[in-house]
């Protein structure tokens, strides 16, 4: 006598079907915003005042905070990260905001084929080869400290810390720091 | 459709970049009746622990169906009336014994209103109350870790029960009490399904006993389970003096035995249980007869294992 | 989901010396920052992963190689539930790691009256939890696949992997390259920054997709993955 089939009842491997379905409704869901915002990227606020290159220097004498130069540019990829973990963010922003006069120095070449004068003259003093790049000046002048590349909101607000005591240590206490000739 | 159902099941074991796998189980067929006891011997590698893996849908098969209540093996319906004690013992060891038991009671859904009545019974029926259930399982001994495992598959009175090299490791007062244990699911109804090296603790136990060899049955013998059954009484005459086969067979006769064979100075007799063993010995001594050794032969399923030329499966 | 199986994970958690260490170290460490930099924020107390790497290690495969799993798996317990009871339980362990160690930083800071706002550490906590129950679903899913503490090994492996491709795709200027290494790498840390998604506009759907789909699909692959498990001492 042939067993009877087993009666459809309550396995304990059930399989996860609606998990299952989510899982890959919420797949093509991720592609399809991945792709969209990519080409509709939404606008992080940037929580930084940037100052103009030309009122800057003046505002740094005369509050005798250190400049903090950012150089970047709208392609680089690193650079946008850098913007939402560190500009966009509100704790990162005011802190920056306390420490820092700070400045966007914006490279255009892509995109226009050509820098503004202050740009090019800034890119140039500072020797910078590759965005983003992040250089902060004291105030009273001295060594400035030149970090290159993004590694991570803790690994740059630590580094920006350092750099900002550095600044603020007089002339002939302040260990040498990146790579920056003096003024 | 009640009880086990097992129809033409197969397994075989594949290993990575081997041509041919390893050929667990072939063509298994049999059916267990609710509330029969069954035994499972053979070999080491027979696929004794792949069938009970099976029937517990631990493995799948590459053929075959089994239904327990017709259901199939890894239905919830079944888990809850199911029991296991597996072979190779693992358990939490950072648990202590009666948490551990605990910890099954509530994954077994048994109300938990009896937890705690429940679990200290359970560890009473298996002699691991007072102080040693309270101790941390990582101290226990392999005999006592045996004890606890029985305890946790009789949690809640199974229905099914399978149990896997049950008394392996156990020491000799904990064999009398799984003994006593096994025979006593005997009159609770429960359909066990025992797995077992020790011939006379199956042949106690169950009514019925595959034989497995090569991943197939051999042979489903009905033991008759704590009934005594007939066996074989080999008698040594000193001297070889043993007498004539008239006189042998009328000693037989009249204490309720019989003559199976004479080969001076043996001879050997067919008796009924162990007392009509002891009156026959009485009468042969009476009778003169110089008994220098009297053994038993082998039981019939010590008889099964050993007659059966090996190989002769594969 | 299943209490008992939640209660067992814990329980078996606080019993064992090396995780608890393991834990202490990890979240006592960023609360000494808190006390002698000043000016730490709360993102000094850093993220998850310590916490949920160490509580999850080996969260299935271990029940597998120890051969828990057999007795388990012989009571009325559904694969599925046991999955998912083992995410929820290092998840929730990890989340109210996190909380107690943030409720010691604040007491901190209120001591030195530095308080951050409300709003600061609502979204901090919330990230922390959202944190920890992404990374519990990975790591379930590295653990239904590889017995013992393997999980740990994959995890960092695909993480050393993923890195690597990222830095070749920055290095080679390959845009393609570099955003697949870093959506693994976020795939593999599945987290949201509430602070920013809070800000931005129009609100970012992106990141909240990725978070949900790395979680269902982790799940879903690791409930399959236990489902389709064969427990034996003979297929290992």
């Amino acid at each position: 006598m042939p067993p009877a089939e087993p009666r459809a009842g309550d396995s304990t491997r059930r399989s996860p079907t609606v998990l299952l379905i989510a899982a890959l409704v919420l797949l093509a869901a991720r592609v399809a915003t991945g792709l969209y915002e990519e080409r509709h990227p939404p606008s992080l606020p940037d929580l930084v005042r940037w100052r103009p290159i030309d009122a800057a220097v003046a505002e740094a004498r005369q509050t005798r905070k250190p400049l903090l130069y950012d150089f970047t540019a709208d392609w680089c990829a690193p650079c946008q990260t850098m913007k939402r973990d560190l500009f966009a963010d509100r704790e990162a922003a005011a802190r920056i905001e306390r420490m820092f006069v700070p400045v966007r120095v914006l490279d255009r070449r892509q995109e226009e084929g050509r820098n503004p004068a202050e740009v090019d003259s800034l890119q140039r003093r500072f020797h910078i080869e590759s965005f983003p790049t992040l250089v902060v000046v004291p105030a009273a002048g001295g060594d400035s400290t030149v970090l290159v590349g993004y590694q991570g909101r803790q690994a740059a607000l630590q580094q920006l810390a350092e750099a900002q005591v550095r600044s603020m240590m007089p002339l002939r206490f302040r260990p040498r720091a990146g790579s920056a000739p003096p003024r | 459709m009640s009880g086990i159902v097992v129809e033409g099941l197969s397994k075989t074991y594949r290993r990575p970049l081997a041509v041919e796998g390893v050929r667990a189980l072939v063509d298994v067929s049999l059916t267990i009746a609710p509330g029969e006891a069954f035994g499972i011997i053979g070999p080491n590698g027979a696929g004794k622990t792949t069938f009970l893996g099976c029937l517990l849908g631990f493995l799948r098969p590459d053929s075959g169906r089994i239904t327990i209540d017709g259901h199939a093996p890894d239905d919830l319906a079944v888990r809850r009336v199911t029991g296991y004690l597996p072979e190779r013992l693992v358990l939490d060891r950072w648990m202590s014994g009666r948490g551990f038991l605990a910890y099954h009671h509530a994954l077994a859904k048994l109300p938990a209103a009896g937890r705690a009545t429940d679990v200290d019974a359970a560890l009473e029926s298996v002699g691991l109350g007072g102080e040693a259930g309270a101790r941390g399982i990582r101290r226990y001994s392999r005999g006592m870790l045996q004890r606890l495992g029985l305890a946790q598959a009789m949690l809640g009175r199974p229905r099914y029960l399978f149990l896997d090299e049950p008394a392996s490791g156990v020491d000799p007062a904990g064999v009398v009490l799984f003994r006593r244990l096994l025979t006593d699911l005997k009159h609770r109804d429960v359909t066990v399904i025992l797995n077992s090296h020790q011939l006379d603790q199956v042949e106690r136990v169950c009514d019925r006993v595959a034989f497995v060899r090569g991943g197939k049955v051999e042979a489903i013998e009905t033991v008759a389970a704590g009934a005594s059954h007939a066996r074989m009484l080999r008698v040594r005459a000193a001297g070889g003096a043993i007498g004539t086969r008239e006189r042998l067979e009328s000693l037989a006769t009249s204490v309720g035995a019989s003559l199976h064979d004479v080969d001076p100075p043996q001879a050997r007799f067919t008796v009924a249980d162990d007392a009509s063993a002891a009156r026959l010995i009485q009468a042969l001594i009476a009778a003169g007869v110089p008994v220098a050794e009297a053994t038993p032969e082998e039981s019939r399923l010590e008889r099964l294992f050993l007659d059966t030329p090996p190989g002769a499966s594969s | 989901m299943n209490a008992t199986l939640i209660a067992a994970l814990w329980r078996q958690r606080l019993t064992s010396p090396i995780r608890l260490v393991l834990l202490g170290s990890l979240m006592g460490m960023p609360l000494l920052a808190v006390v002698f930099m000043h000016g730490a924020g709360l993102s000094a107390l850093g993220d998850s992963q310590g916490a949920v790497l160490v509580l999850g290690a080996g969260m299935i495969g271990q029940d597998v190689s120890s051969g828990v799993l057999q007795l388990l798996f012989a009571r009325p317990v559904r694969r599925p539930d046991y999955v998912v009871s083992r995410w929820l339980g290092v998840a929730i362990a990890a989340s109210a790691v996190a909380l107690v160690q943030l409720g010691l930083a604040l007491a901190l800071m209120a001591a030195r009256d530095s308080l951050p706002g409300a709003q600061d550490v609502f979204l901090y906590a919330a990230g922390r939890v959202i944190e920890s129950f992404g990374l519990a679903a990975v790591l379930a899913l590295f653990s239904s696949l590889i017995p013992g503490f393997g999980d740990l090994a994959l995890y960092f492996l695909f993480t050393l992997s993923a890195s690597v491709v990222h830095w070749v795709g920055q290095v080679k200027q390959w845009p393609w390259l570099d955003r697949a290494g870093s959506e693994i790498l976020a795939s593999l840390q599945p987290k949201l920054d509430l602070a920013q998604l809070v800000h931005a506009s129009p609100m970012p759907w992106f990141p909240i997709v990725s978070y949900a789909s790395t979680v269902t699909l982790c799940l879903a692959l690791a409930i399959v993955a236990v489902n389709r498990k064969e427990l034996s001492y003979a297929s290992g």
